[in-house]
């Protein structure tokens, strides 16, 4: 019910994961769903909660954390991002095909390949996204793919700072899709964009990172980190600069939830999408 | 009926069975129960009751018991009255007469006087602050205010037995006060007792059969008095042994008494004591925790992998029980575990009481259909009866793992499921069970959440309104677009056909036809063109 639960298409991916539920308009869901990583980007909205209303988390350390911050009325789900990666990516809803396109080209795959590089910036823009693509480009020896949040990428020397040193740019795309379209959601579209890498980067430890660790690609945190505290630092110590994955699967086993993970039927019914009795 | 005043304890006289010596003579201060009396007379050569000059006089006494109306105060001055065994089961108020100003601490002098060095010294003190009476109005502080002497915990009995000689050897906590249903727990063992151990169960037991009104549910006070070691201060009252030593633990089963005793902290306890009843009980009961308490622990680690799994293990458990035809209710309170195993405990309930309800020719889950919609099996019934329990006891508790809003009966059909119970049968279940009383403060909680949860679906609805303003905008707009330009296109069209029809038009077309004679070639493809398509429309017509 609150308007954050449709950000990144995570409601759908819940509502794909119960089945039997219309995957184009997800029912509503009766609290706050958590959309990004909260040591990164806490929500206040989650924690100004009624008492009738569940903070639906990623993981039992954002649920300590809440609970520090005096909040109650949570339930541990796991992470979309998680259910996301248990699904059958066919399952999800996607637009008819174009009968005019060739029926062929579909089942053509391409082996993933490069670094998908998944900058961030503060207020310094474009200098800093200069710095970064110089950095990038001395550092990585395969294709490397820019990609952008749909604000970064609506600033074009923000763009143009990667295209000039030759890197590949796209977007990211709004985090709130049209409710009802089959158009895929934000989440699918970074899962199907990071499937055709072979690794991740980025400047900073983020939720971006840790889907990627948790979908089991090679992910790396290098460049200068975009100003301004970080209640991840010590997580983001731990594995800066680090090519060595174990801590970074930990770290993201650890705030994506993975142990919290539900089955279909009792998400169903925490999420409170069951029929009452 | 019994005398409120006599506090008289169904444990107390196999208690003082085991801890009474065979002496030459002994006082017994103040009349206690005709047991207990029995009792000494049989393990005293010469006993005597010694009453105040107001105390009733026994109707019967037995043979080697002599009655004595006399002032103590006369008697502890006399050499020749000390005696090794000593009792005062009634408590030292008793001792003189009703309205004697003499403070406790003095009463005590004088009993302690009547005692050898090195005798037997027994005394019953009531506790005038019990926990529990926290729950039913407060706690009376005249007694202790008007004589400051008086014991308020057992360690003041214990300190005052001390300082008159009498070093206390054992203190038994005694509990439910002119009750059949009653426990003694010795102070070492309460001392060490845990949630959910055998001592904490039996407690628990008898403070639920109190018929008092309370605003504290009974396993809410025993847990909170146990985990703060103060189970003595729960006690109705404290039998204090200066000589001797009992079990650690007594209760009654059906009337006849049982003990348990206990080596160390962590072994297992040894049951003994009635015949009959202890027939029906395990010899030894492990002190390891209740599932309860172990499933309480997942929820407030908010470790749901846990409790997931142990509820699965648990259904597996009674599914698999040896005897599938087991009827008896089960409890998460009674039922131990012990490593990864389950060990069914004791339950303290009588037989009869708590039977599930047998399902004919369903005992058997082999029975059930693949998708079965038939009635749900026994050991379903007794999981619901088990689940069903736990919910109404962790009420409120479970806020971080579950929805706060969600009821005993959501989160007992939640976790039939994670047994391995079908939906099918969780749902027959489901619908077969009334609704329970809920306590006050759970339910002036949920009345709050459910109020703040009805402004949640109004702003919602409000929400979806102002989306269904603005689709109906968006399509009214487009409609009156369509319409607009289906009327544009008519007006179009009945111009561009005035226009063919004016004279200039045709005028003008006249003129580009015999233009069409200075180009042979433009005028032949014309001509074929048109000569074709008439071909072609000919050709469709078959």
């Amino acid at each position: 019910m609150h308007p954050h639960n449709r950000y990144y298409g995570q409601n759908q991916v819940l509502a794909v994961y119960v089945g039997d539920i219309d995957r184009f308009s997800p029912p509503s869901i009766p609290g706050h769903l958590q959309h990004d990583w909260d040591l990164v980007h806490d929500c206040s909205d989650a924690t100004r909660l009624g008492p009738g209303r569940t903070a639906y988390l990623w993981s039992g350390a954002a649920a300590r954390r809440r609970s520090a911050r005096g909040g109650s009325g949570q339930v541990v789900i796991g992470a979309p991002w998680l259910y996301l990666l248990e699904l059958d990516l066919e399952e999800m809803p996607r637009p008819a095909p174009d009968p005019e396109d060739d029926p062929t080209a579909a089942e053509v795959t391409v082996a993933p390949a490069g670094t998908l590089w998944l900058p961030r910036h503060d207020l310094r823009g474009e200098h800093a996204a200069r710095r970064l693509a110089a950095e990038i480009v001395e550092r990585e020896t395969g294709p490397v793919t820019v990609a952008l949040s749909h604000r970064d990428h609506a600033v074009p020397q923000l763009r143009q700072a990667y295209l000039d040193t030759g890197l590949s740019v796209v977007t990211l795309g709004e985090r709130e899709d049209e409710g009802g379209t089959d158009d895929p959601r934000y989440l699918l579209r970074l899962l199907e964009l990071m499937r055709a890498h072979r690794s991740v980067a980025s400047n900073t430890l983020d939720a971006l990172v840790l889907y990627a660790a948790a979908a089991g690609l090679s992910a790396q945190v290098y460049g200068d980190a975009p100003d301004g505290p970080s209640a991840a630092h010590r997580d983001e110590a731990a594995v800066r600069g680090s090519s060595t994955s174990a801590t970074l699967n930990d770290i993201a086993d650890r705030e994506l939830g993975r142990r919290h993970l539900m089955p279909s039927a009792e998400l169903s019914a925490v999420l409170e999408w069951s029929p009452r009795a | 009926m019994p005398d409120p005043a006599v506090p008289t304890y169904a444990v107390a006289p196999a208690l003082l069975r085991d801890v009474l010596p065979r002496v030459e003579s002994a006082y017994v201060l103040g009349l206690p129960s005709p047991e207990v009396l029995k009792l000494v007379a049989e393990r005293s050569r010469a006993t005597t009751l010694l009453l105040a000059w107001d105390d009733k006089e026994p109707a019967e006494l037995p043979e080697s018991v002599t009655l004595e109306h006399a002032d103590l105060r006369d008697l502890a001055g006399r050499a020749d009255a000390r005696r090794p065994l000593v009792l005062a089961p009634r408590g030292l108020d008793v001792l003189l007469p009703a309205g004697d100003p003499t403070p406790w601490a003095d009463r005590l002098d004088l009993v302690a006087a009547l005692t050898t060095t090195g005798g037997t010294l027994l005394t019953y003190c009531r506790n005038d602050a019990p926990l529990g009476a926290l729950g039913r109005g407060g706690i009376d502080w005249t007694p202790a205010d008007e004589d400051p002497t008086r014991p308020v915990a057992a360690s003041d009995l214990g300190a005052a037995l001390a300082r008159v000689g009498h070093p206390v050897t054992t203190v038994h906590l005694l509990y439910g006060v002119a009750s059949r249903t009653a426990a003694a727990v010795s102070d070492t063992c309460a001392a060490r007792t845990r949630a959910g151990s055998l001592p904490a169960q039996v407690v628990e037991h008898v403070a639920a059969a109190d018929p008092a009104p309370t605003s504290v549910p009974a396993s809410q006070l025993v847990t909170t008095a146990v985990r703060t070691r103060q189970l003595s201060q729960l006690a109705d009252g404290w039998l204090t042994l200066s000589g001797g030593r009992g079990r650690d633990l007594y209760w009654t089963v059906d009337g006849a008494v049982v003990w348990a005793d206990q080596e160390a902290a962590g072994a297992d306890w040894v049951l003994g004591g009635d015949a009959t009843a202890a027939a029906v009980l395990p010899q030894r009961v492990p002190d390891s925790d209740t599932v309860e308490r172990h499933l309480l622990q997942q929820v407030a680690r908010g470790d749901l992998e846990t409790f997931r799994r142990t509820a699965e293990r648990l259904g597996h458990w009674v599914r698999s029980s040896a005897d599938p035809g087991e009827t008896r209710e089960l409890r998460w309170d009674e039922v131990r575990l012990v490593g990864t195993e389950f060990s069914r405990g004791i339950a303290l309930r009588t037989e009869l009481v708590g039977e599930v309800p047998e399902t004919p020719g369903s005992d058997e889950d082999t029975d059930r259909e693949p998708h079965g919609a038939i009635a749900p099996t026994t050991s379903e019934r007794r999981l619901a009866g088990a689940w069903a329990r736990f919910a109404e006891r962790v009420e409120g508790s479970t806020d971080g793992m579950w929805p706060t809003l969600f009821d005993r009966h959501e989160l007992t059909s939640l976790w039939l499921s994670m047994s391995g119970v079908s939906p099918e049968a969780v749902a027959l279940m489901a619908t077969s069970t009334t609704e329970p009383d809920e306590d006050a403060a759970v339910g002036a909680g949920r009345a709050t959440a459910l109020a703040d949860r009805i402004a949640l679906l109004t702003e919602t609805l409000d929400a979806r309104d102002e989306q269904l303003r603005v689709r109906e905008a968006r399509i009214r707009s487009l409609r009156a677009q369509a319409l607009g330009a289906s009327r544009n296109r008519d007006k179009a069209l009945r111009r561009l056909s005035e226009l063919r029809g004016s004279r200039t038009y045709r005028l003008a077309n006249q003129f580009r036809r015999a233009s069409l004679l200075a180009r042979p070639r433009v005028l032949a493809k014309g001509v074929a063109r048109r000569a074709e398509s008439k071909v072609r429309a000919v050709r469709r017509m078959r």
